[in-house]
């Protein structure tokens, strides 16, 4: 396990600068994912750790030294891809082992690595199958074993499991998760799933439009979004922007113009026909009405209920439901939202303290 | 990838390349410049020397009977061979596409020849056309023909080379229809039969376009085999009788191989390097153009 | 009414379909019919007229005289030796070089790949007489470099190789990368075995295009000993009436042998070549 850093790292395509000045340290050890909407230049960071992108600007270091100008085998990195990539005329044995006989080593350490790869993924009956005779799932782990093999000082995985279906997609986290744990490895982990992001990181790194707009521990994200775009993009589901002038005057958000609530802080209290808003419920006294609006679609998920309801033309939010009579499309009620976890966003997105 | 600059990966591209280059440039691009070249000079074999003599050689062959028969001669095969190869095998790719069964028992029947060469195909036909004991005269014969002296009758010689020169190739265009034809959307098919065309309709407004591309690559490509045509010709006929079945190519060998007059020979190889490749240019740049275009 | 895929009236009996075809069918098989036929005859029966269809008693005469006229095997060894030359050395440069148009990314890329294309386009008679020439010249007359020389690229080989290696994904050589393997590796132990049926079919399509090669063959050999499978065959034409027509079949039969055998064991390459012949421009 090595450290690995950034220093100001760019890279252009012709007249596309995909990423701009990106520093990034990665401690020993340490599930550092990188998550961010197609395009952002997460897999092209990614490649650059790799090996496989030069940089246009900027150094890449592994545990102090600089191996920007070296090819990925010398940089001692190990990569598992998103469509697998193995060799289809191999066998599992053969793919898992090609690299550590290129490098030449004897073949009792081979055969050794080999089957305790086998043991760890559970890979064992398979070895001696060819890659289109595995299931998805089992081909992903032929991958990690390849990459593992290699013992390499950086584990890089680029997107492993978008081609999973999703019960699998859960399965593969958790193995992921334990390999981390087993191997203390570092890793580096690219995805677009936030959830995967939360579930598996020690760290993760936000990126938009070739920048990082974030890096922190999951909670911390969840809690301290520092950008609009940072708090929109983690939690599921989605935080609810409301423009400023939807809430009563003088709580105080001087300087904001948009506030954030995630639907776990909020409620759908549906009207009782009178006009008159719904009473103060007791331990909630940090929750206040802020209007009143439409159902227009309602998701029992079993343990919650979301609601969406439409508080103004264009203007949805969800919200959560808690009562015995799951509204219909249709229904009115007001919204009431824990101003205790409001978070203040001015113009350009930042965010902004109370 | 493998390289940290492109500049490395342009060297490496060029070490991989440069084997096939070199051996292109040897031996086909160097050649057809020198065909160039020589074709403005006299050849004198002997002495391996060259003597200019500027578009002298052209201008004997826009004068030359010889040559005006052989043109003459290349155009009528084409022209019995091109119909007789693509209408051909149209039926018989139609027809096979029809059957779901034996269909690679005919397929392999009618593959044959193309995997044989033109001179075995010449020498199975040979005997074929003799006018005494050949079997073609006497299958005429039975339907009360007399069949002429194929080889060695002037009026008869280019049908007997079309003839096997259709045998060899129908299959090659048979192969490509058969492809054609299976990708012919079924539903256009099932749209007109349900809006009442009848099946000639529907293979002439339907099937037909659908084709058309393959018909038309089919089409020149036979075209081009007839320019090229060589060894059947050099075996059945020796380019006569008086010179009627004297295509270009065999114009070209007689010049310059049999009467040394290389320098003429390289004129006749320019000709047909501008006629043979004004066809290929043309295919290409109507495939390019069909490719773009929807269906 | 049953519909037909090309929408041509269905028969009501696939039967009558089936005679259709029969007809332009014997027609095809017939020469080859024919030719073993006539080269079992004796030979006075040979020339009857009219000709029968099977020998009355079969001999196999013609044949050992064919083999006492003329050298076939050394005419089959000649094509052998000149087919598997050319095979060989237009895969191996095809492969490297469709390696480096399809996989590397390097200045002046698309200028190769025209000239690749352009390639494709210039009809062989134009280099017949330089490289003729040629050959005069260095001394390789009549002999099996001659034969093999010229033809040792094959920019069909190329393109069709290019067009298949660049439907490989990239992250199979990035993995090899990652991996250690130097480019040279990954293609030989990689890349060339994903693309086996591609090379198969170029490979086979090259061998039977260079067996059945004639007028260069024809040109650059001299002596009986080199000449070709061919040339060779075309010896037995000759123009007397008093030809021996069975040996001249039985010749033929030896010698056209090998092609059929080969064709009809590698049918199904063979056609994927023909059809990859039109790939490029067909689309």
């Amino acid at each position: 396990m090595a450290q690995l850093e950034l220093l100001k790292v760019g890279k252009t395509f012709g007249k596309n600068s995909i990423i701009h000045g990106l520093d990034l340290t990665v401690e020993a050890g340490e599930f550092l994912v990188v998550v961010g909407p197609s395009g952002c230049g997460k897999s092209t960071l990614l490649r650059i750790v790799a090996g496989l992108e030069p940089v246009s600007e900027g150094d890449v270091r592994i545990d102090g030294r600089s191996v920007t100008k070296l090819s990925p085998k010398a940089r001692g990195i190990a990569m598992v891809f998103q469509n697998y990539a193995l060799y289809p005329h191999m066998s599992v044995r053969d793919n898992i082992s090609f690299g550590l006989k290129l490098a030449k080593i004897p073949d009792d350490e081979v055969s050794r690595r080999v089957t305790d790869a086998a043991k760890i993924l559970h890979l064992g009956e398979l070895l001696d199958r060819k890659p289109y005779q595995l299931s998805g799932g089992q081909k992903q782990r032929v991958a990690m074993g390849r990459a593992m093999v290699r013992q390499p000082a950086i584990f890089l995985f680029d997107e492993p499991l978008s081609n999973l279906d999703a019960q699998l997609r859960v399965q593969m986290r958790a193995e992921i998760a334990s390999l981390h744990r087993r191997l203390r490895s570092t890793i580096v982990y690219v995805t677009h799933d936030q959830t995967e992001a939360m579930t598996l990181a020690d760290r993760i790194v936000v990126m938009r439009a070739g920048k990082v707009e974030q890096i922190a521990a999951p909670m911390e994200l969840y809690r301290n979004p520092a950008t609009r775009f940072v708090a929109s993009f983690i939690g599921s589901p989605a935080m609810n922007f409301l423009p400023v002038s939807i809430f009563p005057a003088g709580t105080g958000m001087h300087r904001a113009e948009t506030i954030g609530f995630r639907p776990e802080h909020s409620q759908f209290i549906p009207s009782s026909g009178t006009g008159k808003q719904p009473p103060v419920v007791a331990g909630e006294e940090d929750a206040i009405i802020v209007g009143t609006g439409a159902v227009k679609l309602v998701e029992p998920l079993g343990a919650v209920t979301l609601v969406h309801c439409e508080l103004a033309p264009a203007l949805d939010v969800i919200c959560e439901f808690h009562g015995a009579n799951i509204p219909v499309p249709g229904d009115e009620g007001f919204l009431k939202i824990d101003i205790s976890q409001l978070l203040l966003f001015d113009g350009e997105g930042l965010r902004v303290r109370k | 990838m493998s390289e940290n600059s492109t500049s490395d990966a342009t060297r490496s591209a060029w070490l991989f390349l440069a084997p096939a280059l070199i051996l292109m440039f040897i031996f086909t691009v160097a050649p057809a410049m020198f065909s160039l070249l020589l074709s403005f000079h006299d050849f004198k074999p002997f002495s391996f020397t060259l003597v200019p003599v500027g578009l002298d050689q052209y201008m004997e062959l826009a004068g030359s009977e010889d040559y005006r028969t052989s043109l003459m001669a290349t155009l009528r095969f084409a022209a019995l061979v091109v119909p007789g190869a693509v209408l051909g095998s149209l039926a018989v790719a139609v027809l096979l596409d029809q059957m779901p069964f034996f269909r690679s028992i005919f397929r392999t029947i009618f593959l044959i020849p193309v995997g044989i060469s033109p001179a075995m195909a010449a020498m199975l036909w040979v005997f074929l056309f003799n006018p005494t004991s050949g079997f073609l005269n006497y299958l005429l014969s039975t339907a009360g023909i007399a069949g002429p002296a194929w080889l060695s009758d002037p009026d008869w010689a280019p049908f007997a080379v079309s003839l096997t020169t259709v045998w060899k190739e129908v299959g090659f265009n048979i192969i490509f229809l058969m492809a054609a034809l299976a990708q012919v959307p079924v539903e256009l098919q099932e749209a007109a039969w349900m809006d009442g065309a009848n099946s000639f309709r529907r293979f002439w407004h339907i099937t037909l376009p659908s084709i058309s591309p393959a018909m038309f690559f089919v089409t020149v490509v036979s075209v081009i085999h007839a320019f090229e045509s060589f060894g059947q010709i050099h075996i059945l006929t020796r380019g006569g009788p008086a010179g009627s079945t004297g295509v270009l190519v065999y114009q070209l060998f007689r010049d310059g191989f049999e009467n040394s007059r290389l320098g003429l020979a390289a004129a006749e190889a320019v000709i047909l390097f501008v006629i043979i490749g004004g066809v290929t240019l043309v295919q290409f740049m109507v495939a390019r153009y069909l490719k773009g275009s929807p269906q | 009414m049953r519909k037909g895929t090309n929408g041509l009236p269905v028969f009501s009996s696939r039967l009558l379909a089936t005679c259709l075809l029969l007809v332009p069918a014997v027609l095809h098989g017939f020469p080859i019919f024919y030719m073993l036929s006539v080269s079992f005859k004796e030979a006075a029966e040979a020339y009857k007229f009219p000709p029968s269809l099977l020998p009355s008693h079969p001999v196999l005469t013609n044949y050992s005289d064919a083999l006492n006229a003329a050298p076939l095997w050394q005419f089959m060894l000649n094509s052998l030796i000149a087919a598997l030359g050319i095979t060989a050395i237009q895969m191996l440069t095809s492969i490297l070089a469709a390696y480096a148009l399809a996989r590397i990314e390097f200045k002046g890329r698309k200028i190769v790949l025209g000239f690749v294309v352009a390639m494709l386009m210039v009809p062989s008679e134009i280099t017949i007489v330089p490289n003729y020439l040629m050959m005069v010249r260095t001394g390789l007359i009549d002999t099996h470099l001659a034969l093999i020389a010229p033809f040792s690229a094959s920019a069909f080989g190329i393109f069709l190789l290019y067009q298949f290696f660049s439907g490989v994904p990239r992250e199979l050589e990035e993995a090899a990368i990652v991996d250690g393997a130097s480019r040279m590796r990954f293609l030989f132990q990689i890349l060339v075995p994903v693309s086996m049926p591609a090379i198969v079919a170029f490979g086979v399509f090259a061998f039977v295009s260079a067996w059945n090669q004639y007028l260069w063959p024809l040109v650059v050999t001299q002596s009986t000993a080199m000449r070709t499978v061919q040339v060779g065959v075309g010896m037995f034409r000759s123009e007397q009436e008093a030809t021996s027509w069975g040996m001249v079949m039985a010749a033929t039969s030896i010698l056209v042998l090998p092609s059929i055998a080969l064709f009809i064991a590698t049918q199904k390459q063979f056609v994927r070549g023909l059809v990859s012949s039109g790939a490029g421009v067909k689309g």
